[in-house]
């Protein structure tokens, strides 16, 4: 409001200005043309005044020719005609003296007026006098007698008249000759006086034109100078509206859009004009009715004197919208635009308008909305049935009873109370090594709807693992996954019972055969290579009776394979005494050993390549044996012919992940320094894969073998051997409470 | 929207209110899932019912003693059985609001209603695991139990 | 010192604990609270007593809801401003409300702050 009222003061400002000095000037030039009437009157009043003031010398001289004519009777008719002119032209000159100088405005002066007056009286008596003598003129003057002429009476008479005015009159002249002249001094000054004011006059006319001139010329300057910012303006708005990624535009009261607008709102609207248009016709192509119906509604309240455009912007249902555009390949662009407004006042109302703004935001809603995409649309009937199909009935069931173990087990854990960093770092490595295990068993199944999951999940703890400080709402991913798992439990509980009776229906199945085949391999009793699958199968005395024990071997070899393959490594898997597990361990051995072997072939065997150049053959072995011989204990070992552990990499990574401290580095032995990869978050390997590597394995066997009672350690070679023993009492100490997975 | 976001409205709607109306955080505690039974309710519960793309119900159930503090926080003095049952409905309100701004049309949510006692029965979807988020404010602990199928 | 409190206030709520939150934590120093009503015809009544200038509002109430109590209210009393104060659940159930006459919207939960700003801007010219 102040900048439109200043601007209009300015422009009054100006207007005044010019209107006062085309008056000044009105009013100078008047006075002007009035002073130069005056001048002129007064100048024809001294033009006359000076020639009646050389009458009286005239008058004399006149009246002295005549009494000398008639002294000497010559002829008087010149000077007698001359006096008869000179009164007439003296009796016309008197009033026209007196005209002259009411128009020069001095008749009222008493310096003027006065000797005039005076002048004029001593005229009118001279005149009475003259006129006397005229009359007198007609008569004959002389009679011509034989001595000459003679004065006839009249002659004497007129000779005496002459005589008596010279002398009479001679004070008369006199005067009138000085008060003309007094006349004519006053009106030469008056003259010369209007003449000085009438330059003054013109002087200032003259300046307040330049001024007026120079105040024309200076608003004239002005106005270009600010049409030239206007138009700069305008440039810097046009500017402004070209390259604002944001979509301006401006709507009226009557809800159709302003001409002007930015160039980035055809391209988010995808229209080829919006020039003219309709709001609603902008609008159409984009939302729903009701959106659409809520929007007008919306935009009327803008106008709505009473609302506070600010308090209603909580409800405006442009907000956010969601808008599909057909695209070039003849589908369809999903993009999000956010509609904002604000009443824009005008000179008056009926200038008001809206300033909307639109843009696109779709950046930020996909970036919220990622999670979802992310999800894998491996949940298909049919894929999982064919990996159903896959795998051994037996083995399925008990790794479903594993799994909704540790999926309870985990939940065990969240529901526990407390929300300390401690707490909550607890639950999450807990869960992690639960669910870690199972996506061991599952990968082992090649169960993979199952090792997606979990291996999703593991993606997010591992990036929990990461955070500073945790809250019980970033577990929210996860409780929400573990719900979808044990969901997922259930639907293949479901199917595997649907594929059961389909197999008690029809005949043995392909992959039932399969799975008969692999069974058969369970029993060997001797070191056995796994690759190539073992040419002659031995007969299986225990596995028929041990059904925990007997799988674990068949869970073990594709296991090894599958970790070989995805490692790009060649292994050979070979296993002892594995049947005398007894029920109890049966669980805990087969965790053991599939960290183990995932341990072993990730970090220990190397590449076929590697293994060549060190001399070695290019198949690894990975050894397992389970020995009963100490009477305590049963004796797990697990052994790989890898690279073997490296000790500055070991405390290296300690170091960096602050499990140990530089100086406590210095103090430690060999051996602790290698106990410390069963620490929790413990990996030597930087790079995440399913298989292993993010350091959980070894943890989680750790945490095993406490949970029985056992000890677990680690003997080395570099470049030759790796080799875990675990000890397992033989008696079941207190501490042996967890759950089995039978 | 994932389930976990969805969850997540009515979590962030809980602790927006502590945030707001009391302007005293509350943290939550993990999250869990309600394994072959139905959750406990506290003394009073604020619930809202869903059903569209996916059904169930949502509450907010908490002890007599923390809905006190709440009132006093917010100064009020009448510690009354309906003033009680109004903060647990507004709460109740408030998450049905933040529901519908953030779902969209795909779900409708029923005007909230208020039970009390421990010894409510909630009607819950078949089939359905809960998920129970403790809701630790002070040294109070409620709970925020989604249950959606 | 009454010409001062220019503003006479109303709150419209069906919830206790929000109409006395209300009274309790307004601190604008030209507004008096006079009186809270619990639902749209207790409003109306108390309109015709109290006379307030500006009225906070709850939309769903027992008995009217609020955007027929907004109408009504207006249509007594024109200059009335009304702040319709709910937990935002459909937008367009909003904007009708401020169709039928209220000046804005604040959204439920909200803080002591949230409700004074809302207050002043309702109150401002």
């Amino acid at each position: 409001m102040a900048r439109r009222s200043s601007a209009i003061s300015g422009q009054w400002l100006q207007f005044a200005a010019t209107i006062l000095f085309a008056a000044a000037l009105t009013v100078l030039l008047m006075l002007g043309m009035r002073r130069a009437d005056e001048l002129q009157s007064a100048s024809s009043a001294l033009q006359l005044a000076s020639e009646l003031s050389s009458r009286p010398a005239i008058v004399r001289s006149e009246l002295t020719l005549l009494q000398r004519g008639l002294e000497t009777t010559t002829y008087v008719g010149d000077p007698l005609r001359n006096i008869a002119a000179i009164r007439e032209s003296s009796n016309e000159a008197f009033p026209l003296i007196e005209q002259q100088l009411r128009g020069a405005r001095l008749a009222d002066q008493p310096d003027v007026a006065g000797p005039l007056a005076v002048a004029l009286n001593r005229w009118q008596s001279l005149d009475r006098g003259l006129e006397a003598l005229n009359k007198k003129r007609s008569a004959e003057l002389y009679l011509d007698t034989n001595s000459g002429s003679e004065l006839t009476a009249s002659g004497k008479q007129m000779k005496a008249a002459v005589d008596s005015m010279l002398a009479a009159q001679s004070q008369n002249l006199q005067i009138m000759g000085d008060k003309l002249g007094q006349l004519c001094a006053m009106l030469r000054a008056n003259v010369a006086d209007n003449g000085r004011s009438l330059r003054s006059i013109l002087l200032g006319g003259t300046g307040v034109a330049a001024l007026l001139l120079g105040m024309m010329l200076y608003y004239a300057w002005r106005a270009r100078l600010s049409a030239a910012s206007a138009a700069s303006a305008q440039r810097q708005v046009a500017n402004i509206l070209g390259t604002v990624r944001e979509g301006l535009f401006l709507v009226g009261r009557d809800m159709r859009l302003g001409e002007t607008c930015s160039a980035s709102l055809t391209q988010l609207l995808r229209l080829p004009a919006t020039a003219g248009l309709s709001f609603e016709q902008l609008l159409e192509p984009l939302v729903d009715q009701k959106t659409m119906t809520a929007a007008l509604k919306f935009l009327g309240l803008l106008w709505k004197d009473k609302v506070h455009e600010e308090l209603i912007e909580s409800v405006n249902p442009l907000s956010q919208i969601e808008v599909s555009f057909p695209n070039s390949h003849g589908g369809t662009d999903t993009r999000y635009l956010a509609f904002s407004f604000r009443r824009v006042r005008g000179d008056e109302a009926s200038a008001d308008y809206l300033l909307g703004v639109v843009a696109d935001v779709t950046d930020r809603v996909l970036l919220a909305r990622e999670l979802e995409h992310a999800k894998a649309d491996n949940d298909s009937q049919a894929s999982l049935l064919l990996q159903l199909l896959r795998v051994d009935p037996n083995q399925l069931q008990s790794f479903l009873a594993t799994a909704d173990v540790a999926f309870r087990k985990s939940n065990a854990m969240l529901t526990a109370p407390g929300i300390e960093q401690q707490d909550l770092k607890k639950k999450l490595n807990g869960v992690f090594r639960e669910l870690h295990a199972i996506k061991g068993e599952a990968a082992a199944l090649a169960l993979r709807s199952f090792v997606e999951r979990i291996h999703a999940i593991e993606d997010a703890l591992s990036a929990l693992r990461g955070k500073a400080a945790l809250s019980g709402n970033d577990f929210l991913p996860l409780v929400v996954r573990l719900d979808e798992l044990m969901t997922h439990v259930a639907t293949i509980q479901s199917m595997q019972e649907r594929v059961a009776s389909f197999r008690l229906q029809g005949a043995k199945s392909p992959s039932e055969a399969h799975a008969d085949e692999q069974r058969d391999t369970t029993v060997i009793n001797e070191p056995v290579a796994l690759e190539p699958p073992p040419a002659a199968p031995t007969p299986a005395p225990a596995a028929a009776s041990a059904p925990a024990s007997a799988p674990i071997l068949e869970l073990l070899r594709p296991l090894a394979q599958e970790v070989a393959r995805a490692q790009g490594r060649a292994v050979r898997l070979v296993a002892r005494g594995l049947e005398h597990v007894p029920a109890r361990y049966s669980a805990a051995v087969k965790d053991i050993c599939i960290q183990m072997i995932r341990n072993a072939v990730v970090h220990g065997i190397e590449s076929p390549q590697l293994r060549a150049q060190h001399g070695k053959s290019a198949e690894g072995t990975v050894q397992i044996s389970f020995a009963t011989d100490s009477p305590e204990d049963y004796l797990l070992t697990i052994e790989d012919d890898g690279r073997g552990l490296s000790y500055e990499q070991i405390m290296d990574k300690a170091l960096r992940q602050g499990l140990l401290r530089p100086q406590q580095a210095m103090a430690l032995d060999r051996a602790t320094v290698y106990r410390l990869i069963f620490q929790p978050g413990f990996s030597t390997v930087d790079q995440v894969s399913e298989h292993a590597g993010r350091g959980v394995g070894l943890d989680a066997v750790g945490s095993l073998v406490r949970e029985h009672g056992g000890k677990v350690g680690v003997s080395t070679v570099a470049g030759q051997y790796t080799r875990f023993k675990v000890l397992l009492p033989k008696l079941a100490t207190a501490s042996a409470a967890a759950p089995s997975a039978a | 929207m994932s389930p976990e976001s969805e969850i997540g409205v009515f979590v962030n709607g809980v602790l927006h209110y502590f945030d707001t109306t009391v302007q005293q955080v509350a943290e939550c505690g993990t999250p869990y899932l309600a394994l072959g039974r139905s959750p406990e309710v506290s003394d009073y519960t604020g619930m809202i019912r869903i059903s569209g793309k996916r059904d169930g119900v949502v509450f907010f159930t908490a002890p007599k003693s923390m809905l006190c503090v709440m009132l006093m926080r917010m100064q009020e003095t009448d510690m009354s059985h309906d003033n009680l049952c109004d903060l647990v409905g507004e709460i109740a309100n408030t998450l049905s609001g933040n529901a519908r701004r953030d779902f969209g049309r795909q779900f409708s949510i029923s005007v909230p209603s208020v039970v009390h006692g421990r010894n409510a029965v909630m009607e819950y979807p078949l089939n359905t695991r809960a998920i129970v988020i403790p809701i630790e404010w002070r040294t109070y602990h409620a709970r925020l139990v989604v249950c959606l199928n | 010192m009454n010409q001062v409190l220019a503003h006479r206030l109303m709150v419209v709520d069906d919830s206790n604990v929000i109409r006395r939150r209300i009274e309790r934590v307004q601190d604008l120093p030209n507004v008096e609270f006079i009186g809270a009503a619990r639902n749209g015809i207790e409003a109306l009544e108390m309109q015709q007593q109290l006379r307030p200038t500006i009225v906070t509002m709850d939309l769903t109430m027992p008995e009217m809801d609020g955007s027929e109590c907004v109408a009504a209210l207006v249509q007594r009393d024109p200059e009335v401003r009304i702040l319709v104060i709910s937990a935002l659940a459909d937008k367009l159930t909003a904007i009708d409300a401020i169709e039928r006459g209220a000046s804005g919207f604040l959204c439920k939960p909200f803080t002591d702050r949230q409700l004074n700003d809302a207050l002043r801007k309702l109150i401002e010219d």
